[in-house]
């Protein structure tokens, strides 16, 4: 078919255009390759040698390191609040990405790629990840918005003149947007998502319990006990090993679940306003198809127990959260990459 | 040469635009909405589509209403919704376009410029023979109303952009006056009381529909409600509201009594002669204003004379064209009986 450009795969021996689809997120890359799914789903992390660049690990392994490596290795995370920060450690880590497909030889000169980034980026920000796909030698490359992405991969028909809100909640960033007739109407972008969330447990811990501990060990409790349910049946608890700020020993200590509920209202709150906002600028007939189908939620955000329900306690709307909220973005660009974001296409799946 | 030329009949209306061909019928009967994407040009969508689109885009679309109280107000979208009609719908060739003789409908009192303006968007299309007629005459003839004889008649359009009211007589129009209350006033004046009195903004669409769901001029029927959903002004969230029947119909009344004051300056101006058929045959009122509920009763209550309905008040202007093609117009030459 049209990605087997028949001509260039002569010359170039077995080696394939494809068409790539890359969700670079704050916290977690995801890599859609056609023909063969989603082959890459890890953490944005990259281990190199700090002296020859070597990579050491990438993904999950280098996930494990973070906090815990020597000097002799350095642990980036490429990108921070949804934007590239680190180019070459980008490039490496899509590159390591690549490698696991397996039953194509991809030539990536003449493949058609396909990144997803924020709504609200400025140009150069934006432009930094053409430079990106471009230093990864790919000339066919194009941006979408990753509201976009994320909402077709969650299942919404974002074509038809119904609009729907979908909000993303992701490593980086959160981004909400209005979407109608495939593309967005409004939206917005603040820098309040998963990892700061993080941050923010790591300084609690700091404060109130003198326990000073690493993102990973913030990030689990995190992913144990939080929550924002006003009624806790039934609180759970979890625990938080650390270095003791006075002693400097080391330090285990019991963390309530409705401590980190406390802690997690504010941000929140900021969510929900920022929806409130994008919603004050949502043109009337498209709000009255939004109060008819409700919110959509994605990205990691959406699996935090108890968010719908405090969303709609504070926009009055229905939230859905989407089956895959990890996956919808790259799931998205499966259907991105057959029209190239052209609004008035619609693309078959 | 005369026989080859196939007629067109156009009914360039601000709501709807509806084309007549010869030997076809009505081809296209539509919303007039154009929407073109912003950076190319090219056009999105038309008629319906379009429509569907108003208040809904992204900035990489833009949908146009060419017309605006009746007249051409952008004549790039105008002649591109013609040719989106012409060239897509009906895939008639340039070829075929400059062998047709088209009739534009108007307006009964509009500057000689817009009409002007109209006939350069036919010359614009390719149509080489152009002439311009009145919508009233050709709204009566299409409700089958021999307007030939030498009997007076009052046809009352209401519109999407104007209400156009005239005595008819001989294949001609002896008087008529026009405003610009019809349709799409109704539909603002709905949104501004939904604004006032609930605090929410509706778009154009859900105007229109409130409008064509509940309105009516009835006093004693039962009220309906219905749910419509907007944007609270202050807060800004999405919020649903109950209209109901009797609110529209508070909106709408005034309109109405402007519309019934305006029959009766004209009739006032009626030559005697012909007040005296306009008494006997009454008034014919066409337009999808028509459509709504006890509008007819509404203005014979107040005029103390017969009105009525016709059978086809959104296609009848469309309809009468195929008359009009016959004869260009001419009052002399009666089309009914050719």
């Amino acid at each position: 078919m049209k990605n087997q450009k028949t001509d260039n795969g002569k010359n170039m021996g077995k080696r394939q255009a494809v068409r790539i689809g890359i969700d670079l997120g704050t916290s977690n890359l995801l890599v859609y390759v056609e023909g063969e799914g989603i082959i890459f789903n890890e953490p944005s992390v990259i281990a190199m040698e700090y002296e020859t660049g070597d990579i050491i690990a990438v993904g999950f392994n280098a996930a494990e390191m973070i906090g815990r490596g020597h000097h002799g290795i350095r642990i980036i995370s490429p990108l921070n609040q949804g934007v590239v920060s680190d180019m070459d450690a980008a490039n490496k880590l899509i590159i390591m990405a690549l490698q696991k497909v397996e039953n194509v030889n991809i030539d990536l000169e003449t493949s058609t790629v396909l990144i997803c980034c924020p709504s609200q980026v400025t140009q150069i920000e934006r432009d930094s990840m053409i430079d990106l796909a471009k230093s990864l030698g790919v000339k066919d490359v194009f941006i979408e918005e990753e509201v976009k992405a994320g909402s077709i991969g969650a299942g919404l028909d974002i074509y038809s003149s119904d609009g729907c809100m979908v909000v993303d909640i992701g490593g980086g960033t959160t981004d909400i947007g209005v979407l109608s007739l495939g593309d967005i109407v409004v939206s917005d972008t603040i820098r309040v998502a998963g990892n700061y969330f993080d941050n923010e447990i790591i300084n609690y811990l700091q404060y109130e319990h003198g326990i000073l501990v690493g993102k990973r060990t913030a990030e689990r409790v995190k992913k144990d006990v939080a929550t924002l349910r006003k009624n806790l049946e039934a609180p759970l608890s979890t625990y938080a090993n650390g270095r003791d700020v006075v002693s400097g020993l080391p330090k285990h200590v019991i963390i309530k679940q409705e401590e980190i509920r406390n802690l997690l209202i504010d941000p929140f709150e900021n969510i929900c306003n920022t929806i409130l906002k994008v919603l004050q600028r949502t043109p009337a007939e498209l709000s009255s198809d939004i109060i008819k189908k409700g919110i959509f939620l994605n990205g990691g955000g959406a699996t935090i127990d108890g968010i719908d329900e405090f969303i709609t306690d504070r926009v009055f709307l229905d939230v859905h959260r989407s089956k895959n909220p990890m996956t919808a973005i790259a799931e998205g660009t499966k259907i991105l990459l057959q029209n190239r974001g052209n609004y008035f296409v619609k693309p078959t799946d | 040469m005369k026989k080859t030329m196939q007629g067109l009949g156009i009914d360039l209306g601000t709501a709807n635009l509806l084309v007549y061909l010869e030997q076809k019928g009505i081809i296209f009967n539509e919303p007039s909405v154009i929407a073109f994407d912003r950076e190319s040009g090219k056009v999105v969508a038309a008629g319906r589509d379009a429509h569907e689109m108003l208040g809904k885009v992204h900035n990489k679309i833009l949908v146009i209403k060419p017309l605006r109280h009746g007249v051409i107000s952008d004549m790039n979208a105008a002649k591109a919704l013609m040719t989106y009609v012409l060239r897509k719908v009906e895939n008639m060739t340039e070829k075929q376009l400059s062998m047709t003789t088209s009739v534009i409908c108007c307006p009964s009192e509009v500057t000689k410029i817009e009409r002007d303006v109209m006939i350069d968007l036919a010359k614009n299309m390719g149509s080489p023979d152009v002439f311009i007629e009145e919508e009233i005459k050709a709204g009566a003839l299409g409700s089958g109303v021999d307007i030939f004889e030498s009997k007076g008649l009052m046809i009352v359009d209401i519109g999407g952009g104007t209400t156009d009211v005239g005595v008819l007589s001989f294949g001609d129009i002896v008087l008529s006056r026009t405003i610009r209350m019809a349709g799409n006033f109704m539909d603002d004046q709905i949104a501004k009381y939904i604004k006032t009195t609930r605090g929410i903004e509706i778009g154009e669409l859900t105007a229109e529909k409130c409008k064509i769901d509940l309105a009516t001029l009835k006093t004693d029927n039962n009220t309906i409600e219905n749910r419509y959903a907007g944007r609270d002004i202050v807060k800004g969230i999405p919020r649903w509201i109950n209209v109901n029947t009797k609110e529209v119909r508070e909106v709408l009344e005034p309109i109405f009594t402007e519309i019934v004051k305006l029959i009766s300056a004209l009739l006032k101006d009626t030559p005697p002669e012909l007040s005296a058929d306009i008494y006997d045959r009454g008034i014919i009122l066409t337009g999808g204003g028509s459509l709504i509920k006890g509008v007819a009763e509404f203005i014979s209550e107040r005029i103390h004379i017969p009105v009525r309905v016709v059978e086809n008040p959104l296609t009848c202007v469309a309809e009468g064209t195929r008359f009009l093609l016959k004869n260009r117009g001419d009052y002399l030459v009666n089309p009914l009986q050719l």
